[in-house]
Formats: structure tokens, sequence, C-alpha cells
């Protein structure tokens, strides 16, 4: 076990930079997602850290070593890939032994290893099987088995569940969590899947373009976006953006299209910060809603819009409606819903609300 | 029904037009083995009416048959064994190492496919003779090598590159330099396109005789094709031997290709099928 570190990590292939100036600290037992759109950077830094693609400039530190010229083999790692790239021609039992056998553990210490793992995975049973002759979670749990063997200090994991169908998927998120926790290795698992960073990660990298947007716990993310894209890309149903300008006279208010908020003092406070004087107002669709307790006390933040779409998923629904030009989600739950073509009093949450300078 | 019935007896016709296309001249070479000098000339197709031992007898006895087999066989065996080597070698740094120029030394090698040998023979013939390879089978091998490697390469590479490049970084983290990832991650999974180079090589190189033609003089040195020519004479040619000879040459590419017909196959077909 060890803690992973990467200082001012530049990659640049050719004229495109890929990674720009990363940092990130990962403690011991640290389960560090990274997560961004396609072609973030995210598999770069991850490959990075393998020791299969070299380092452009900066540092990557494991267990306070510097690795940046250490080859792969010796970095002590185990990835776990996408396609997961076991060996064809190899059954269960030797694709999970090989890096030991190239290591030269003892054949006793190998099968034990072994033995133990597949135990662990379920999948004691499959030992003689051809990876062509195993399901996608079996080959997944193969994957994770050979990598786990070897003990290492690092777990890297790249996509690991994308080739699974969504149930499975929602199962093997579950168990490789529960398992990461148990064996307490440090994990770097790389995802562009939200859904699997918000529910895995102790912390999560979220980055787009090769540059850090924000390093935070899953929660934190969730209440304090830092920007625009970080809002945008957290919570299942997007974050909604409505186009305003924050107006300062008597009282302190949002004024956009088709509403005028007036504002608690915290969210002028971070309006001000921006520096700017067009803004987003984002809000989350689960802060707007019905609520009898909040529109008692703040009849201000009522807006009356006309349901458009309605989406209902059985425990919640969502109200898709207009305000000025700006398409609006809202999520309500129970069953007490608005019918498509209907007016209702919807309740903008202004307390949850974030402001972000337009771009 | 019915149609998919005519359907199944018209193709089983054609295939077993084809397998007697194919073995037909087998079949007459083996039975020509067995028959007289004057059985051959009389009755060409027909089947012997005498069988007699006398074209075998003679390549053992007039020839040194066994040196010419064993020539044949070392030459085969070790052009195969170099140009296989050393194709994949080649094809595992085209395919799987970027470097400068590398595009550029594929098409090189593969250039070599569009020289025919007859061309270079002359310079070939100096060459050989100012190393000291004249008269020496290392000079066949070597030749025969040479040309062999761009098909094999080509094959080869092409297959290589369908490999997932995962399978050698998951190679690389479990502990292998770029030796043993080679050895016991991509070569198993090679064996398709080895079999198909292989094959691919083996006939012209067993079937060689211009080459061995020109370079070797020695009677010690000759391969099978060459050994049979000595039977055909200027005003009379021993038929019987002739066949016999052939007979016997015959055997070492039937096992070889039984031998590796399964995992050819294999490698004319894949990447028909995603497996």
């Amino acid at each position: 076990m060890a803690c992973v570190e990467l200082r001012n990590v530049w990659k640049v292939f050719g004229e495109t930079v890929a990674v720009r100036d990363f940092n990130l600290r990962i403690d011991e037992g640290e389960l560090m997602v990274v997560v961004g759109p396609s072609g973030c950077g995210k598999t770069t830094i991850l490959r990075m850290v393998a020791g299969l693609e070299d380092v452009s400039r900066g540092g990557i530190y494991i267990g306070g070593r510097q690795v940046n010229d250490v080859l792969a083999r010796d970095r002590n790692i185990a990835m776990v890939f996408q396609n997961y790239a076991l060996y064809p021609h190899m059954n269960v039992f030797d694709n999970m032994a090989f890096g030991l056998k190239n290591r030269k553990v003892p054949r006793e210490e190998t099968r034990r290893r072994v033995g133990e793992a597949a135990r662990v995975l379920g999948i004691d049973h499959l030992l003689g099987r051809k990876p062509k002759a195993l399901s996608g979670g079996q080959r997944q749990r193969v994957a994770l088995g050979r990598a786990m063997v070897r003990e290492p200090q690092v777990f890297l994991m790249d996509e690991p569940l994308s080739n699974l169908d969504a149930r499975l998927r929602v199962q093997m998120r579950v168990e490789l969590a529960r398992l990461q926790r148990r064996l307490g290795v440090t994990t770097i698992y790389v995802t562009h899947d939200q859904v699997e960073a918000m529910t895995m990660g102790h912390r999560i990298v979220i980055m787009n373009g090769g540059i850090v947007q924000q390093i935070d716990t899953p929660m934190r993310l969730y209440e304090r976006p830092a920007n625009l894209f970080v809002a945008g890309f957290i919570g299942s149903t997007p974050m909604n953006f409505i186009p305003v300008t924050l107006e300062r006279h008597d009282e302190p208010a949002l004024r956009g299209e088709g509403l005028y908020f007036p504002i608690p003092p915290e969210l002028v406070e971070s309006g001000l910060k921006t520096g700017k004087e067009r803004l987003v107002l984002g809000v989350r669709p689960e802060d707007i809603g019905l609520d009898p307790e909040l529109a008692r006390q703040h009849p201000e933040w009522i807006c009356r819009v006309g349901a458009e779409v309605v989406e209902s998923l059985g425990a919640e629904s969502l109200v898709y409606f207009t305000i000025g030009r700006t398409a609006v989600t809202a999520r309500l739950a129970g069953v007490n819903i608005p019918r498509p073509g209907e007016t209702v009093p919807l309740v903008f949450n202004l307390n949850r609300a974030h402001l972000f300078a337009r771009e | 029904m019915f149609a998919r019935r005519v359907g199944k007896v018209l193709l089983y016709g054609v295939l077993l037009w084809q397998t007697g296309l194919v073995l037909y001249p087998l079949f007459i070479m083996v039975t020509t083995s067995f028959k007289t000098s004057f059985g051959i000339i009389s009755d060409p197709f027909g089947w012997p009416r005498k069988v007699s031992f006398r074209g075998y007898g003679d390549v053992f006895s007039l020839v040194n048959f066994a040196v010419y087999y064993r020539n044949s066989i070392l030459v085969t065996a070790a052009s195969l064994i170099m140009i296989l080597a050393l194709s994949v070698l080649a094809a595992y740094g085209l395919s799987r190492f970027s470097f400068k120029g590398n595009r550029t030394v594929y098409f090189y090698i593969l250039a070599g496919m569009m020289i025919p040998v007859r061309l270079a023979i002359v310079s070939l013939f100096h060459l050989f003779l100012n190393i000291g390879l004249f008269n020496n089978l290392l000079s066949l091998i070597l030749i025969r090598a040479a040309m062999g490697i761009p098909f094999s390469v080509f094959i080869i590479t092409g297959f290589f590159s369908e490999l997932p490049k995962e399978l050698g970084e998951a190679a690389e983290i479990d502990g292998c330099n770029s030796w043993r990832a080679l050895l016991y991650v991509y070569l198993p999974l090679l064996r398709p396109a080895i079999a198909t180079a292989a094959i691919f090589d083996f006939i012209p190189i067993w079937n060689d005789f211009y080459i061995p033609l020109i370079f070797i003089r020695s009677d010690h040195l000759k391969t099978l094709p060459l050994g049979i020519a000595t039977f055909y004479g200027q005003f009379q040619t021993n038929w019987p031997a002739v066949f016999a000879a052939l007979t016997m040459a015959v055997i070492p590419p039937l096992v070889f290709y039984v031998f590796l017909s399964r995992q050819f196959i294999k490698g004319l077909t894949s990447g028909a099928v995603k497996g």
C-alpha cells in the first residue's frame, strides 16, 4: 500500500496538450476516481501512473519514490483494462498466475493466492476455462483477480465496467467498491460515468480538456461545484442553467427572461465573487418543486410555469418546462404531479442555487 | 426441402469433382511409379499391369537419393526457421513499437516481393562467389530466406496488428520484458499467421529447381528437384525412377500440410468472424 502523488504533470502528444499541469495526491487506501468526458486526459493520466506512457514534464511518485524512469513491470502496480486484456490462450488460472510466474513466486504460494482470489470473486469453479468460454461479468472478475493476486501497491482501473450491461454494471460497481475497501489498496479508477464516480469514489477528480476542474469528495462536488462544467457534469439529471443578471438596487435580485428572484446574501456573495454582471443561475432539478413549507417562507421564489412534458419514473417525476427561452427540468417527488399543459406554481430553492460567470 | 437437398447434392458434387481434380495427378504419379518403362510408354494412364519396384530400386542405386533428400530437408527447414524467426521479430517491431521510419522500413521490406529473383541472379552469383558460399547449401538457405521474408512479414505483421495492444501492456504490467511478452503472450496467439506463412513458403522452397541449379555444382549438395533431374537424359529418360522419386518427394509437404492445415485455415479465415 502506498500513496500516489502527481506533481505538475504534463503530457504532450506532438502539438496537443493532453494533460496540463496536473497535481494530485492520493492517500494510502483511498479510491480516487478520475472522471470526465472522452478525450479529457483521464486515461492518459492512468497510463502515465502505470508506466505505459512517458511523462512529458513533472513527477509521479508512488510511496514517496519518483517513478518517472521506473519501468511498468517494476512499479508494483496492477491494472484492469477496459477490454480486460485477458490472455486468450491461457485458462483462468494461468491468466491470474502469469504475473506471479514472471516474478518467480513459488508454485505453492501462487496456487494459494490464486485460489484465494478466485474464492473471493466467486470464480473458483472456472479456473480451468479459457476466457472465450466466460461471460462478460466472469471475464471482468478474472481481470480483477489477476490484479488482486499480485498484491500490488496500487490498483489502476481503466473504465473496467463499461463493457458490461447496465444491470451487471450496478452489481459489479458495488462489489468493486466493497472489495477495494476490504483490501485497502490505493486505487485510481477512471470512468466517464458520473454515477460510477459519485457512488464509488472517496474523492473525485473532474477533468476537462486536460485540465483539472475540481478535486473533492462526491458530496462536496454536488453541493459546491467549482464551475459551470462541474455543475453540469455531476448529477444524474443535469443542473438547469438560466442566464440572469444580478441587480443591486434596494434589494439584491436576479433578473432573467421571464423571472425575477430576490436572493439571499450568500448567493449575492457568490455572484459578486465572479466579478461579472452577466451570470448563470444554476439550480438542480431536485431543488425545484412544490414544497409548501418553502413556498410559504419564500413566496418570491415561486414561478408559475406551464408543464410541457412529464416523465413519470415511479418514485419521482421529471417535469419539463420553459422559462423565457431556457429549457428547465424539475424533479418532483411523490404522486401529486402536474399534467402536461397544466400551469403550476413551482418554487425554486435559491438557498441551494449557484451563480456562475457566463462564458 | 427438395430444393435444399438438390443444392446439397450439387454442392457435394462440385466438391468431389474438385477433390478428384487435385488427387488424380497424385494418383497417376503413384501408380506410374510402380510400372515398368514399357508399361509407362504403352499405357500412360492405366493401372499397372505388372507391379514393378524397379523405379524405387534405381532411385537408391543409381543416385545419392538419400543425400538429396537430406539436403532438401535441411535447406527447407533452415530457410523456414530463418524466415519465420526473422519475420516474427520484424513484425513485432513494426506493429508494436512506434519509431521514426516505421512505415518506411515496412514498405522497404514489402518491396522485396516485387523483385523477381531471376533479375538479381547474376549479382547474387557474383556475391556468393566472392564471399565463398558458392556451391554451398548455405547459399540456398540465405537466398530462399531473403525471398520468403517479405511475404511472411506482410502476413504476420497484418495479423499482429490485429491483436489488441493491451495484451502486451498487460504482460508488461505482469512483469514481462519485451522478449517474454513476445514469447509467452504473442507467439501462441500468432500460430495461425505463422502456420500460414510457413505453408506458403514451404512449397516453393521444397520444389525449387532454379536456384540450386545455379548455385550447386557438387552431387552431394544437390537437392531433390536437382537430383531427380539426373534421371532425365538427352536420349532417354528413366521414367519409373522419376515417378518413384517424385512420389517419395511429395511425402514431406503432405505431412507438413496435414500437420499445419488447421492453423492454416484459421489463418486464412481470421478476421472474417469476430472472435
